[in-house]
């Protein structure tokens, strides 16, 4: 007999249950997003994704219809998958786009770390480098905040979203971390624990630096401060759902701008980089 | 090993860029925070306005039968951190991000005055005769008219 278990997720501000039969999955799901495990179940589930066995494959699917909303993608789930750690490659690209997609707050597709406090956000699109930075931060002792969305709350605080870190098998040996990496498909992924960083020293940090980032092939680590009062547009560029409150959204991000210093960090390693952004916020040695 | 500097940027201009996604659901002009104006009531800073009467005092006179320069398009979200403008344009889901110079003439962009009262202005306050920045502002108008910033304005 297959006992159904229920994993509830605290998601950019959103409750998101997982739901599966599979006992391999309920697993590594609560070790994967433990970081974002729900506290307390006060709240109701704004939806469940679910995970089952059907016949020799695994179907995520999900109540939580991803659509009515400017910039849909095609409709991602249901989706099949031929074993128990592709489903969980499927139901995280699915558990991040209906988070996304449902974030009360203003987000911003941008990688986060936090030191004593103080928030260092590099937005930047898919590909450039976001998650290989936060990890490379995270081993110099850095505070994991996300390697996905800045969500800035009203009053200027941001709020974590610690999903894991998906990653290049390669990347993963680069930074040290293949042993614990669980193989996701073409990616790895890794709980936050496992990559290292210290805990938050607030539950939500303060934004204090913007990085805007250039990775380029040899390039020597530069930061160089840039006039803050180019941090609103860089922010809304950057936002995935500024357009639902444009003005309330802009006035938000020029509020952040005010109390932020902003960068260009230029660079080719990774660990260079870390290294610059350790410095910014008084971390001067991993 | 890294050290931190400090950008120095050209003068004038404006950057562009497009938010990653998304739509525009209405808007209209920020007025409140601390460096915020209400664009609509034609006001300029005490800074400019103070250039401004001492250009008109020693320079030319109003610039009478001269087009005026704005107000801004009333669609416009606009904010100002630290002297610089960004300004979100609606129909184009463009992010607009001025510069020093091109937020003092955006301010003064008010439906009042002339370019060549504009240009006054610029040149008192930044200390510069206005000949050698007259095509500068001249650009930064036509962008701003380019763009669709801007409501045309009858003559004076």
């Amino acid at each position: 007999m297959r006992t159904e278990q229920a994993v509830p997720l605290s998601l950019l501000g959103s409750r998101i249950d997982v739901r599966t039969s599979v006992a391999a999955v309920a697993a590594v799901v609560r070790q994967l997003w433990g970081a974002c495990l729900e506290e307390g179940l006060a709240r109701t589930a704004a939806g469940v994704v679910d995970v089952r066995r059907r016949g020799s494959m695994l179907v995520v699917s999900s109540d939580l219809v991803d659509s009515g909303g400017p910039g849909d993608l095609p409709a991602d789930l249901p989706a099949e998958a031929p074993d128990w750690a592709s489903a969980i490659g499927l139901l995280s690209s699915a558990l991040n786009r209906r988070a996304v997609r449902r974030c009360p707050y203003f987000a911003v597709h941008a990688g986060v770390v936090a030191h004593d406090g103080a928030a260092v956000a590099f937005p930047a699109d898919s590909g450039v480098g976001k998650t290989t930075l936060v990890a490379a931060c995270l081993r110099r002792g850095m505070g994991y905040v996300s390697d996905e969305a800045l969500a800035l709350t009203d009053s200027g605080t941001v709020v974590p979203y610690r999903r894991p870190l998906a990653m290049s098998r390669w990347t993963a040996r680069t930074l040290g971390l293949e042993p614990a990496a669980l193989d996701v498909g073409p990616e790895v992924m890794l709980a936050p624990a496992e990559v290292g960083g210290r805990a938050l020293t607030e539950d939500q940090p303060r934004l204090r630096h913007l990085v805007s980032l250039e990775r380029g092939s040899a390039l020597p680590v530069a930061l160089v401060e840039l006039h803050r009062g180019a941090a609103p547009a860089l922010l809304m560029r950057s936002s995935f759902n500024h357009y639902r409150r444009p003005e309330s959204h802009l006035r938000l991000a020029a509020h952040a701008a005010r109390s932020l210093r902003l960068w260009r960090l230029t660079y080719t390693d990774p660990h260079e980089a870390a290294a610059a952004i350790g410095e910014l916020v008084g971390l001067t040695s991993p | 090993m890294w050290r931190p500097t400090r950008q120095t940027e050209p003068p004038g201009g404006i950057s562009a860029g497009r938010p990653s996604t998304g739509r525009v659901v209405g808007s209209r002009t920020v007025t409140d925070g601390d460096v915020e104006r209400p664009r609509s009531a034609g006001r300029m800073s005490l800074r400019h306005a103070g250039s401004y009467h001492r250009a008109m005092d020693n320079g030319p006179a109003p610039d009478r039968g001269a087009a005026l320069v704005g107000p801004a398009a009333p669609e416009l979200t606009s904010v100002e951190v630290d002297g610089r403008v960004s300004i979100y344009v609606p129909r184009s889901e463009q992010m607009l991000s001025l510069n020093d110079t091109a937020s003092v003439i955006w301010r003064l962009a008010t439906g009042e005055h002339s370019e060549a009262e504009i240009l006054a202005v610029l040149a008192a306050d930044y200390g510069v005769e206005a000949a050698d920045i007259r095509a500068d502002v001249h650009r930064t108008i036509t962008r701003f008219r380019d763009e669709g910033l801007l409501v045309e304005h009858p003559h004076r």
